[in-house]
């Protein structure tokens, strides 16, 4: 299982702030993306590569970041601070 | 001495100002930066915004963002504040500070810092109008703001 936060848009449109994936890591960032949008598929325009970005572990990841047992996975949209 | 705060509270520049300059007899220049809660999107009715970031990793990204300053410029005190929670147009919410010996550096370090603030640190806006929220979209402009900085070395 890995859990995967939601934050900011997403969070609001998906309605949850985690999801647990049932499978078992290793897996790749985009591993885990392609999982999230087969289950939350109404929502892929804002999952997507280009769009989402993911956090491993708090350190912005690309596409081919892998994720271990117990890593803290988080997705959300680009940045507005500031 | 690098000093990041992530906090609901307002700050004073003055104060700011002061734990930046003091006894440091060496430092030859404070640059400072104060971002303010504007009305900038399209909508009307804006009456202020919500701010919400990701606990942790927010400030291991400023922190990250100051490391990358202090590697390229001498910098010999810097603070980033950043505000989250519900804040009114006209108020504070971003303060930058960085002193060092030597004007130049301040001001390059100080753009540096919120040029990537604005497209590494995990904050979102939230527009509050009159006819509901918005989340605020990133925009093109602050990504190249970023660019501009990159040097074969660097990630």
């Amino acid at each position: 299982m890995i859990r995967i936060l939601f934050f900011a848009k997403i969070k609001d449109e998906i309605g949850k702030d985690f999801f647990d994936i049932k499978a078992e890591p290793p897996m790749t960032v985009s591993e885990v993306r392609n999982s999230l949008i087969s289950e939350f598929s109404d929502h892929e325009n804002i999952l997507k590569s280009g769009y989402a970005l993911c956090a491993v572990n708090q350190q912005i990841s690309n596409e081919d970041t892998a994720i271990q047992s117990g890593d803290e996975v988080a997705f959300f949209p680009p940045v507005t601070g500031g | 001495m690098i000093k990041i705060v992530v906090s609901e509270d307002d700050f004073s520049i003055d104060a700011e100002y002061r734990s930046l300059s003091s006894n440091l007899p060496s430092c030859g220049a404070v640059v400072t930066f104060t971002g303010l809660v504007r009305e900038f999107s399209e909508r009307t009715g804006v009456v202020g915004m919500r701010l919400e970031h990701y606990p942790g990793m927010t400030e291991k990204a400023l922190e990250n963002i100051c490391i990358k300053a202090s590697e390229r410029w001498d910098i010999q005190r810097g603070t980033v504040i950043h505000r989250i929670g519900d804040l009114k147009t006209e108020e504070q919410i971003v303060f930058v500070g960085v002193a060092s010996a030597h004007r130049e550096d301040a001001f390059e370090a100080c753009r540096f810092i919120m040029d990537y603030l604005k497209t590494e640190a995990p904050f979102w806006k939230k527009e509050l109008t009159d006819d509901g929220e918005f989340w605020v979209e990133a925009r093109e402009k602050d990504q190249s703001a970023r660019e501009r900085w990159r040097t074969p070395e660097s990630d």
